[in-house]
Parts: C-alpha cells; structure tokens; sequence
C-alpha cells in the first residue's frame, strides 16, 4: 500500500478543492428595466459605452431616469424602454419665438414582457403602446447626467441650449396622439432597427408632434411651428442640487421637456415694434417671443427681428437663403472658390447700416459676407470644430499653461486677411469657460458660466442683499479681460444685472409691477394720455443713465425719465391724442385713416418742443405740437431713417427682393 | 460525489496490487480533442432574456444558445497507470487536465454598427460581446476503463476499450472580453456559470498498441445532469431571469490520444 502513497497523494491534491468559483459582485436587479405588478425601481444609466463604472463609481451619478414604481401600479410585467431625444434643428425652430429647450426630450416606449424577444422589420406598424397606469409612477429625470458630446449637433445643442437651463424653465409634456386621432396621416409609429427591436418613434414623427404641424390638421405644407400641443406639468420639482426633475406619470402617453416658454401675444408687443415692423417689413408678425431682454419677433417670411427692451431695433436675420438669389458678387466667388461645395441654410442678418450673409459649407464651415451701403466684400470663415493643434501656439502654449487638465468641448474659430479670433469652449474644474482669443492669439476674455453665488465677491453680494434680499439668483457669468471683470446676475424676477468686481454698478433692467411705478411717473401718464391699463413696465439703469417703459393695453408704449419727462411715447390709440388733434384729424380725414403716432422731444424742429407725430394709413403723416394743435411744418409723407436705410440696401442688392412698404 | 468516485479509484489500485496481474504500467499520455460539442437548453421567446438598463435599451436573449463546437488538435497532458492481464485483457486507470474555449451565443437588440462605432471604433480589431460570450473551461478528471487487446502474436496489436471519466470543473470563467462592458458580461456570465462541479462520462473507443506505444481513438459523452438547475428545467414559467435557467444538456467528445509507458512492473514476478 504504501507503494501506491505518492500517486495518491498527487491525485488528492488536483482534486482536492481545487474549483474555484468565480465570485461575481452584480446586481441585475439594479440594471434591468422590467418591472411587474409588486413595483420596484428601474434606473437608467448613462453608461452604455462603459458600463464598468458600475463598479467603481457613485452609481447613483450615472443615473438618467429612475421610475419608481408603486406596488399595483401595473398588472402585468413590463418593459420600459427609455429614450431621449434631442435635434438642434427643432431646437432652433423651437427658439424662434416659441420655447427655448434646456433638456432633451424623454419619453418611454413600453412593452409586455410575455412579448419577450421579438423581432420586427420596418414594414411593422406597431402603434405606440398606450398603458394607463393603475397608480402614478414617479420619475426621475437626471438632465445632466448624458454628457457625452460627439456630435457638432450635440455640441451646439449643449452650449446654446442645456447650459442656460435655470429655474425658470419648466416642465412641459407633449401628447402622443392615440391612433388615428388626429388623423390617419398623423399616427407616430415605434421605429424598428436591424435587429428586430425599438428604438423609439421616428423622428419625423416626433418633429411633427414637437412643433405642432400635426395638430391642429393643417394641409399647408407650410404649416407655422407652434408649442400647440405643450402643456406644463401641473406638480413636479426641480432639484438644481442633483440637477433633477421628479414628476409623475399616469399613463405613457406625453414626451416631456424641461424648457422656457418664450412666446408672447402679439397683441403684448410693444407698439414701437410693431410700427417698426409695419414700416419696415412687407411681411406680417407671425408670432413673438421675449427673452433675456430681448424681443424676438418672427415675421411670416421667417424673418426674424430683434428689438432690446426699449423696444430699439437691434437686427434680423433671415434663413435658409437659396444660393440663386443671394447677391450676385457672393455667388460669384462662390462659384469662382468653392464650385463642387454643397451650400445650405444661408443666413441674412441686417444691422442698422449693414449686412452680414453667413454662407455654410457643410455643417462645420459658414463664409462670412459684410454688405454695407455700398458693396460687399468677403469678411473671413468662421469654423466650428476647429483642430487644437491648428491654432496659433501663443494660444495652445496658453491653454498648457492655465488649463493643462480642461476638458475642451469645442473650439470654433473666425478668420479674415486681417483678424483671426478664437472661441474656445472649455469645462475646467467643473466650470464652463469660454476663452476668447484675438490677433495672433492674444488672449482677450474669458467668460465663466454657471457661477455660485460663492464664487462672487463681498461687495457684489453685499450689493444683491441691500438692493434685492431674498430674490434667487437665477445665472451668473462672468466676463473676465485684461480691463475689467464684470458680473451678469440674473435673478428670478427677471432683473438683469450688469455689475463690476467692486461692487459698482454698470447697468441694470428689471421688469415691474405697475403699481411699484413712482408717483411722479404715474401723475405724468395721467395727465398726459388717456391709456389707463398697464401690461408691463421696467425699469432701465444703464451708465448712470435711467428710464421706466411702460406698455398699455390700449397701444400705448412710454419711455420716461425718473424726474418725469417723457422720453418717448407711440401708439396705436387714438384717444391718447389731444382733443385738438382728434377733432382736426376727425375733420379732415376719418378715424379709419389714422395709423399710430409717436410723441417726443424734437430739438430740430423750427421751434425744438415736443411734438405729436400722427401717421395716417395712406402714409401720409401729420404733425402737432404738444398741446394739440396742427403744426403745417411738412405735410407731405416723412419716411422715418429705417426705411430709408432697407430700401437703400434693398436696392444695391441684386437679390431682387425690393421692400416697399 | 466526489469522496466516492475516490474510494473507487483507491479499491481498483488495491485490487491491481492483490490479484493475480502479469504487468503493472506507469506512463503518460497526450490527447487532443478534434471535435467537442456542447449542447444548451431551448427556451422561449420570452425567456432568458435580459433587459439591460443602459442607453440603448439593450437586451440580450439566450435563444437557447447555440450548440458550441470546438475544433482543436491542441494536446492535453495524462498519467495512466495500465494493469495487464493474461496478454489480452487490461484495465487502465488516468489522471488528466484538460482546458477548451467555447462561445456561448445570444441575440443582441443593438444594431450591430451602432455597437461597432461604440465598442469597436477603429474597426481592426474583433467584435467582442455582441451576440456571443467566449467561456474558459478547465477541467481535471480521471478515467477507468477495461479493454481487450486482439492478436496477441503481432508486434501492432489493436485493441478496444470502454469505461467511464469523472471530471471536475477546476474553473469556468469569461474569456476575451472588452472591458467597457464587464458589468453586464457578468451579469450574464453569471447565469451561465451553472456546469457541474462534477460530471460523469461514458467513454468507449479503440487503438492499437506497438510495444510500449499506444495510438488510441475514443469518445466521450456525458451521463447523468451536467447542470446544476437540470432538474428545474421547464419547471418554472416565470419570466424573471433570476429564477434558475438550466444551460448544459450534454457534453460530447471525440478524442485521440498517444501515450508511452515510463514504467512496467511485472507484479507476477514480485509475488513470486
């Protein structure tokens, strides 16, 4: 026996408890979404491209969506398929006077789980799957937790759009129309991918639904855009803590969106804008918007107007621009310099006394055109996606130096014959920074998004507290060059503020409530108009110069100084005239001749006085002095300098789009 | 299982030392496996899938996975110990080691070049994890088998043999693997890792032996339950992946192998 104690001994020790389980630390229950009549939790997670962060990393910040859903809630097993959806085109069309969007959207496509694995081709019309809910499910919405940006898209949607997100917004739904219920050409089908499996509704789909073309029914190809069919969730909270936003869902009918709602009536736009639209333009207002103290005013040929808070002319930009009718000497050099380039989605914008045409080749390069009154002449490129290491070494030796460990999200970068400056869109330290770099790549500012009320000085908070205690600060950015570093606060109560480092104030707009309005104003309105019905009124501090614009419901907008001489004043309401005026307009012409007027302080007139600029409807326009009476000084049609500058560019351009008002 | 399977292979070599044997050989032995199949349960539509809760909503489902076959001349280490009996009949006892690679597959609802482009993007290496999980299989074992041995008188006799493996399942874990998805790889590893610490085979082939030489063909089937959830299998309705999906049905082999005494006792002349 003991011959046979070495063999033996070789044998027990290969399989004497030699397996060796692998031990695995998993939780599928934490990253499955299929959920049964006994509820439970599904979490979403960002992590498709790398899901080993599960191990090693706070989970709980690779969260997307968590459902949390009750016991009962549902009846049978389910399956929730989570989808995000974002497109910068919509998104665009969405911030041309109607919402600006601060997430992506959300929406679920669920199936039954007794379904299982089923493959499906394109020709599979299966409907969108509408499940009421026997109990509300909570959802979670992390909207920052998707920060991957490949895409220039997705670039340009994040740094336009997600990064402003701030309390104001709000969370909107958008109904999923049942089958047929808007129509058998307005159905929103699952769309299948090569495997057989959902991937969410098509996006066309989608877009019809986002932008209202779908309903109401409207056979116009052109159908306007509209927010018709958003409605805003009646409870949810929004925790800028984690950046969440909790709500509940009944049923799986809605796409949801955090996202500001900027249009306004019409009929709530100031009446100066509106007079300079009519004088202006050939077409009509479409819709309005107003946002960060700009009113945005979209026309019917898609042109949009800009106007700041004095309701002063800013610019406009046309769109989508085809080649054939742009000026003939940019076509030329189109021709002559890029002939096998494919040229999409031009833009227009008008200034005061010039043009700028922006002509993009392809999605990342736009040539840039100056057109002032008399040529036009080529500015440079402006370049999206611009190579690191293409950019002067001043900049990458300065980007080494201050910003070794930034991530840099984007670099765009301007260059004419004679100038050359560089954006670059960087996330240093958790902040967002904008860099900005000139000729030769000297650096010129930087401006820091999303601050802290902590990262600001002493004396600027000390300047919120005495001035607004107790009003939350919506955004801070910082401007930062080589002169001054200044602070733009805005707070909840839509105040703008433009602020030094020190503590000085640089400038400031605010809106209002009319009965905050001082005495003195008030009396002075009285006494001099017979609109009597506030909408809106603000307040206006800018380089120590200040203002109130109050607007009327009856037409009436007025701008005056605190000491309560009016600066200027226009409407449409022709009992805001001087008895005097009326009954000589009554007299010689009739009330349906009379356009609007403007009324203010014309020191170039023989006698310098206030005056009572009266327009009448065929153009001809009446003066009459501040108490009323009928000055004979030019009675003959006064184009206002406007005009005169659109008709002229109109006129050297060879676009063939002649404006006559 | 495992302590009577031991006993066993105690008694044969008492046995080996008490009867009336002619030879008593020690050698070793090298064995490939050209042909190895492993045969997967079938399930449902339904069921085996997993509904993962990433981006893509992906899910993966078993479709019973297919049958894996491995085709490979690599060889494989043994030591035998060989008793011989009156020149024809012979018992042979062997250790072995013996390690494979296999795919276990699935469906994937990702489209393929979205998985690429995410996992793959400079598209010269393997598509790893789409649709498939590659598993690493080591096993130890021993083998007991009694053969006959034909033409006593010629220096090539043939021979045929038949009796039975124990292995034991020294380890199964993932094989090549991109790391970016090791969270759900393991996942569904995990419910893969249901083979049997120990397997039972019925083995049987043939050879032919010149001098210490043995040139040997054979194949190896399992017997019994391979899976440690077989006997829950179709048993349960439920559609909750947590609940015990069986995976192994069968394991079979064709095997070759050469081997070499080291070492012969004529046991017959120590008794004397």
């Amino acid at each position: 026996m003991k011959k046979f104690f070495v063999p033996i001994l070789i044998l027990t020790i290969i399989f004497s408890g030699c397996y060796k389980y692998v031990e695995i630390d998993y939780d599928y229950a934490l990253y499955n979404r299929l959920v049964g009549p006994d509820g439970g939790i599904i979490k979403f997670y960002a992590n498709y491209s790398n899901d080993t962060a599960m191990y090693f990393w706070d989970t709980t910040s690779q969260i997307l969506v968590q459902l949390d859903v009750p016991a009962g809630a549902l009846d049978s097993e389910m399956v929730f398929n989570f989808y995000q959806f974002q497109d910068f085109d919509i998104a665009s069309e969405l911030s041309k006077g109607l919402a600006e969007v601060g997430s992506k959207f959300i929406y679920f496509v669920p199936v039954y789980a007794s379904d299982g694995y089923h493959e499906h081709d394109d020709a599979d019309l299966t409907y969108h799957l509408s499940i009421d809910f026997n109990k509300p499910i909570e959802v979670t919405y992390y909207y920052k937790a998707d920060p991957k940006l490949v895409t220039i898209d997705e670039k340009k949607l994040q740094f336009e759009f997600y990064d402003w997100l701030n309390p104001n917004y709000k969370l909107y739904k958008i109904k999923i129309p049942e089958i047929n219920e808007w129509g058998e050409e307005r159905n929103i089908f699952v769309q299948w991918n090569q495997q057989g499996y959902p991937i969410g509704y098509y996006n066309n789909d989608l877009k019809d639904i986002l932008l209202g073309y779908w309903y109401p029914y409207n056979p116009n190809n052109n159908a306007s855009s509209s927010i018709i069919n958003w409605q805003e969730c009646s409870d949810y909270f929004i925790n800028p803590t984690d950046q969440s936003v909790t709500f509940k869902i009944e049923n799986t009918d809605y796409i949801y969106i955090l996202a500001r709602v900027i249009q306004i009536s019409i009929d709530k736009l100031p009446i100066k804008i509106r007079t300079y639209i009519q004088n202006n333009f050939s077409t009509n207002i479409q819709k309005a918007s107003i946002i960060d103290k700009t009113f945005q005013v979209v026309l019917e040929d898609r042109t949009i107007v800009y106007f700041d808070i004095s309701s002063n002319f800013l610019y406009a930009e046309k769109f989508n621009i085809p080649t054939p009718i742009l000026p003939q000497v940019i076509q030329n050099y189109l021709q002559n310099n890029y002939p096998n380039e494919i040229i999409q989605g031009n833009v227009v914008e008008y200034y005061e006394d010039y043009s700028i045409y922006k002509i993009n080749l392809g999605i990342s390069k736009s040539l840039l055109f100056l057109e002032d009154l008399t040529n036009i002449e080529f500015l440079g490129y402006l370049q999206f996606d611009y190579d690191f290491y293409s950019m002067p070494q001043s900049v990458i030796d300065y980007m080494n130096t201050n910003y070794p460990d930034a991530t840099i999200n984007s670099i765009t970068n301007f260059s004419a014959s004679d100038q050359q400056e560089i954006n670059i869109y960087i996330t240093n330290n958790s902040k967002n920074i904008r860099l900005l770099f000139g000729n030769s790549g000297q650096f010129s500012t930087a401006i820091y998004y999303g601050l802290k009320i902590q990262d600001i000085t002493p004396e600027v908070i000390t300047f919120l507290n005495e001035n607004f205690p107790n009003i939350n600060i919506v955004k801070i950015t910082e401007t930062a060059n080589i002169d001054s570093n200044i602070y733009n606060i805005q707070l909840i109560n839509q105040t703008d503020i433009e602020i030094y480092k020190t503590g000085e104030l640089l400038s400031m707009s605010s809106f209002m409530l009319s009965q905050d309005l001082p005495e003195l104003i008030k009396t002075t309105l009285q006494n001099t108009f017979n609109s009597s019905n506030i909408v809106f009124c603000y307040y206006l501090f800018n380089h120590g110069h200040e203002d109130y614009g109050i607007e009327f419901l009856e037409g009436l907008y007025v701008e005056i100084y605190p000491s309560g001489i009016i600066e200027y004043a226009g409407g449409t309401n022709f009992n805001d005239l001087k008895t005097n005026t009326k009954t000589y307009i009554l007299a010689n012409y009739s009330l349906n001749d009379f356009s609007n007027f403007d009324y203010y302080y014309n020191e170039y007139m023989p006698t310098p006085g206030y005056y009572y600029y009266v327009y009448l409807t065929n153009e001809t326009t009446l003066i009459f002095d501040n108490s009323g009476e009928y000055v004979p000084y030019k009675n003959s049609t006064i184009t206002t300098k406007h005009t005169k500058l659109w008709e002229q560019k109109h006129k050297n351009t060879t676009s063939g789009q002649i404006i006559n008002k | 299982m495992k302590f009577t399977t031991f006993f066993i292979f105690i008694a044969f070599f008492s046995l080996a030392n008490t009867t009336n044997a002619q030879f008593l050989h020690y050698g070793i032995k090298s064995f490939a496996s050209p042909y190895l199949e492993m045969e997967f349960y079938q399930y449902d539509n339904n069921e085996y899938v997993f509904y993962f809760a990433n981006e893509q909503n992906e899910t993966i489902r078993f479709d019973g996975l297919d049958t894996s076959r491995i085709k490979s001349m690599k060889p494989y280490p043994a030591l035998f110990v060989r008793y011989d009996h009156n020149i024809r009949w012979f018992a042979q006892a062997e250790v072995f080691y013996f390690w494979f690679k296999n795919e276990a597959s699935y469906k994937n609802s990702v489209d393929l070049t979205n998985y690429s482009q995410t996992f793959n993007s400079e598209n010269n290496q393997q598509i790893l994890n789409y649709n498939s999980l590659q598993l690493k299989w080591r096993f130890s074992g021993f083998r007991v088998m009694g053969g006959y041995k034909f033409m006593k008188t010629k220096s090539i006799r043939p021979f045929v043999f038949t009796g039975f493996s124990v292995m034991f399942l020294m380890n199964l874990s993932m094989g090549d693997t991109y790391y970016e998805r090791e969270y759900r790889n393991l996942i569904i590893f995990n419910h893969l890792d249901t083979y049997a610490l120990v397997t039972v085979y019925n083995t049987s082939g043939w050879g032919f032996e010149y001098q210490g030489i043995r040139i040997s063909g054979y194949i190896q089937r399992s017997t019994g339950n391979i899976d440690i959830f077989a006997n829950q299998y179709k048993q349960n309705n439920s559609l909750s992946i947590d609940e015990p999906h069986p995976n192994y049905k069968y394991l079979f082999g064709n095997f070759i192998s050469i081997s070499i005494n080291i070492f012969s006792k004529n046991l017959t002349k120590t008794q004397l």
